[in-house]
């Protein structure tokens, strides 16, 4: 048998030669550690957006959420720290019930789902009178007590993540001459409601009731002391920790509340 | 037969890779463009309703700046013949237009606030006083697209509208307002207020009140009227009573002078600490060191009666009678054009007496108001009775243009109540000094409001007290001056401006009715 020359088609049609595969798979074997390696980082950097951003629209509401009642409170009842140079949740506020049932006796409140706390829907306003002692507002129900409702932002656990829960209590009540301020532990009212109002992933190994490697809420005044009765003004710090790789990464965010009825009361 | 191309295949495989690796990093980079426009809206939306409050905010100011205009004017929003109601009865409202505030900003070029302005009458301690109601809406057009928050929690607290004709954040407060009286505290100055003296002290009592007053007055004395006590009865810490005699500055400089004040000390932005205290010397300030105070002081202008007694000069012992509480006897010392003024020397005296019916004292003409175009001294040593003298029973208003000094005999006000004399500086010109001085030995009972003068208050010997309620540009205290406020005169003299009372924003939907701006008893 008489070998004949390969032509160059027959040696492509033939396959690679070991060398040439080695190459292609090392070529290839790189080009996929990139990839993998991009990949990777794309998706910690994705995750990391992801986290932060979820993070921060959470504190944004809790922020809200505490800015609204610290304005409508008429007295407050805040924890301190325990290293006692701030304050801290859980926190209580008095405020003055200004919805009621309608149509009695139906909750003047939700009581559940997503608006539960928030005034029921077909609530009717509570109208103010004047306090002729002093000359100021008071709100009173049918029966001439003052009325109030207690709004109590606490820590709380979903899971494996760490929530804000804003519950609210009602009714307080008070005769006309007593002065209405709600503070921990709470007698029980008839009527309950609470919901989340902030959500926050637990990054690290730490226990969901450590406050400092998850979520931390501080309260101090403007003098970034502890608040007494006498101060106008709360500074609020949300501190957050939404990287997953460096817990110690903080997401701050603060902002100053006058506490407008408190102080004009 | 024909051979497939092995190349042909190659292309087609990485088409296919091509076209995968496009789809990932396309469902990576449109999944981080959802995220990223979340968050977006989260914050264009949070900024809004924010924003939306700020604008309910500027409704309130300007209505709060419409009451005070009507005070300058004296002419208040809805007052009138406004009867008491009762609820539910309506009280009178006042609606205000729509009105934008502009600022710059991606689709939402402005925000917009509307207020309803609701007067109620309340009777208090016998007085008719005016409560406001302002509830005032804020309204912001929503940046960016349509998308809510992919969290609905955000949804639930900032119920926004997103209705396509109005995508809006819109916030609604409601703000109840008071008025302050020119008789509501002790002392109270514009500019910096000087307690020269550690005996001086500032106490309040209630003239109506039998547990914080004796017989009326402030503190017990015996048959001769001499005082058993020198020091404040009820604001003393045993008696367990809030403290009321607050003294107050716009000013952050006070000087106390380890006086006692059974009070807060208010100023604006004093401090108490340090090389750069302005608060000074408060060991025996009883209350709280405010630093956060200000409270505008109304000028007073001269009065525009259409008739009165007028005079010139005067200097020799003098006799003014009252008219009825409707038609108080009017007499001015002086005109614009020829200042006309009082100065008592010797044993020269000024009584306000009561009016005469058919030649008989008429005790129901017992209102006398009087405009002095100049100054009103009496540095003289004046009768056994004083320089000035209030019968009792008669009702005082003074005017005084120029300069009052009260010293050497003084005053005495035989009503032994403040409420009965009340003296207004009547604003001076810019640049002119306007000096209020209080001094001698007889008790001082009434009221002065001179937003524009300098107030001196000197007591002497063991008298020389100071009842009812100071108010002045400056204060300088010094001897042994005690000012013991009357709690009773809350809602007496004149509306000076008025105090948010209550602030509360509606947090309910606001498509279902609002607050109504009605006192419910």
């Amino acid at each position: 048998m008489i070998a004949r020359p390969v032509s160059y088609k027959q040696r492509a049609a033939a396959g690679m030669t070991l060398p040439e595969i080695m190459i292609a798979l090392a070529i290839l074997g790189i080009v996929l550690s990139v990839c993998y390696g991009s990949s990777v980082a794309l998706q910690r950097g994705f995750a990391s957006t992801t986290s932060w951003a979820d993070a921060r629209t959470n504190q944004l509401r809790v922020l809200d959420s505490l800015a609204v009642d610290l304005r409508n409170a008429t007295a407050k009842s805040f924890t301190i720290s325990a290293d006692g140079l701030t304050n801290t949740l859980p926190l209580t506020l008095t405020i003055p019930m200004r919805y009621q049932s309608n149509p009695s006796p139906s909750p003047a409140y939700e009581t559940t789902g997503p608006l539960a706390g928030d005034p029921a829907r077909s609530a009717l306003r509570v109208e103010p009178g004047v306090y002729a002692t002093t000359g100021s507002m008071q709100y009173r129900d049918s029966s001439g007590q003052q009325v109030a409702i207690a709004v109590t932002y606490r820590y709380g656990a979903s899971g494996t993540k760490r929530t804000i829960v804003r519950q609210i209590d009602w009714p307080y009540t008070a005769a006309a001459t007593s002065t209405l301020a709600l503070s921990p532990p709470l007698p029980a009212a008839d009527n309950t409601a609470s919901r989340e109002v902030g959500s926050f992933t637990n990054y690290s190994s730490a226990s969901l009731s450590d406050p400092d490697n998850i979520l931390k809420v501080t309260f101090t005044n403007e003098d970034m002391q502890l608040i007494s009765s006498s101060d106008t003004a709360v500074v609020v710090r949300i501190e957050a920790s939404p990287d997953s790789l460096h817990p110690e990464n903080k997401s701050v965010l603060n902002d100053t509340v006058f506490l407008r009825e408190a102080t004009f009361k | 037969m024909k051979i497939r191309s092995n190349s042909q295949s190659c292309t087609a495989s990485a088409l296919v890779a091509v076209i995968i690796t496009i789809t990932i990093l396309a469902l990576l980079a449109s999944s981080l463009v959802v995220n990223v426009n979340n968050r977006r809206m989260t914050v264009s939306q949070a900024s809004a309703w924010q924003e939306a409050l700020a604008a309910a905010e500027a409704g309130l100011h300007q209505g709060i700046a419409q009451l005070e205009q009507g005070l300058a004017q004296n002419s208040l929003p809805l007052a009138g013949a406004v009867p008491i109601t009762t609820w539910p009865s309506p009280s009178p409202t006042w609606s205000s237009p729509s009105a934008s505030l502009n600022h710059g900003g991606e689709g939402s070029s402005s925000s917009t606030y509307q207020y309803d302005m609701t007067l109620n009458k309340k009777t208090i301690n016998g007085f008719d006083k005016p409560y406001y109601c302002i509830v005032s809406t804020g309204t912001v057009v929503l940046p960016g697209g349509k998308s809510l928050s992919m969290d609905s929690a955000d949804a639930v607290l900032r119920k926004l509208n997103l209705q396509p004709a109005t995508r809006t954040a819109t916030r609604r407060i409601e703000a109840w307002l008071k008025p302050v009286y020119t008789t509501q505290g002790p002392l109270k100055t514009d500019q910096p207020i000087n307690l020269n003296n550690h005996n001086i002290f500032v106490d309040s009592f209630n003239s109506t009140d039998p547990t914080r007053s004796v017989n009326g007055l402030p503190d017990a004395r015996d048959s001769n009227g001499h005082l058993l006590t020198n020091i404040g009865q009820f604001d003393a810490p045993n008696f367990n009573v809030p403290l009321s005699a607050n003294i107050a500055t716009n000013s952050p400089f006070a000087n106390i002078g380890n006086a006692s004040v059974y009070g807060d000390v208010l100023t604006n932005g004093g401090a108490t600490d340090g090389n750069g205290a302005t608060v000074t010397n408060i060991s025996n300030v009883k209350g709280e060191i405010i630093n956060d105070y200000y409270e505008p002081l109304e000028p007073i202008y001269a009065p525009q009666w259409s008739s009165a007694t007028v005079s010139g000069s005067v200097n020799n012992s003098k006799t003014y009678t009252g008219g009825t509480a409707t038609s108080p006897a009017r007499y001015q010392v002086g005109t614009v054009a020829n200042i006309g003024n009082i100065r008592l020397s010797g044993g020269k005296q000024v009584t306000f007496d009561f009016g005469t019916t058919k030649g008989s004292p008429d005790r129901t003409k017992n209102y006398i108001e009087l405009y002095v175009t100049g100054d009103f001294t009496t540095r003289g040593s004046g009768s056994t009775d004083g320089s000035v003298v209030i019968v009792n029973g008669v009702n005082v208003k003074i005017y005084v243009a120029g300069n009052l000094n009260f010293s050497g005999n003084g005053l005495v006000n035989y009503n032994n109540t403040a409420k009965s004399l009340e003296i207004y500086g009547i604003s001076p010109p810019d640049g002119t000094t306007q000096t209020f001085t209080l001094a001698g030995n007889s008790d001082f009972y009434g009221t002065v409001y001179a937003p524009g003068a300098d107030l001196k208050l000197a007591g002497g010997g063991s008298s020389g007290e100071f009842v009812g309620s100071f108010t002045g540009k400056s204060a300088f205290l010094n001897g042994t001056t005690q000012i013991r406020y009357d709690e009773a005169l809350d809602g007496t003299g004149r509306i000076s401006s008025f105090k948010i009372a209550a602030w509360f924003e509606d947090v309910k939907n606001l498509n279902t009715g609002t607050f109504t701006g009605q006192l419910k008893f």
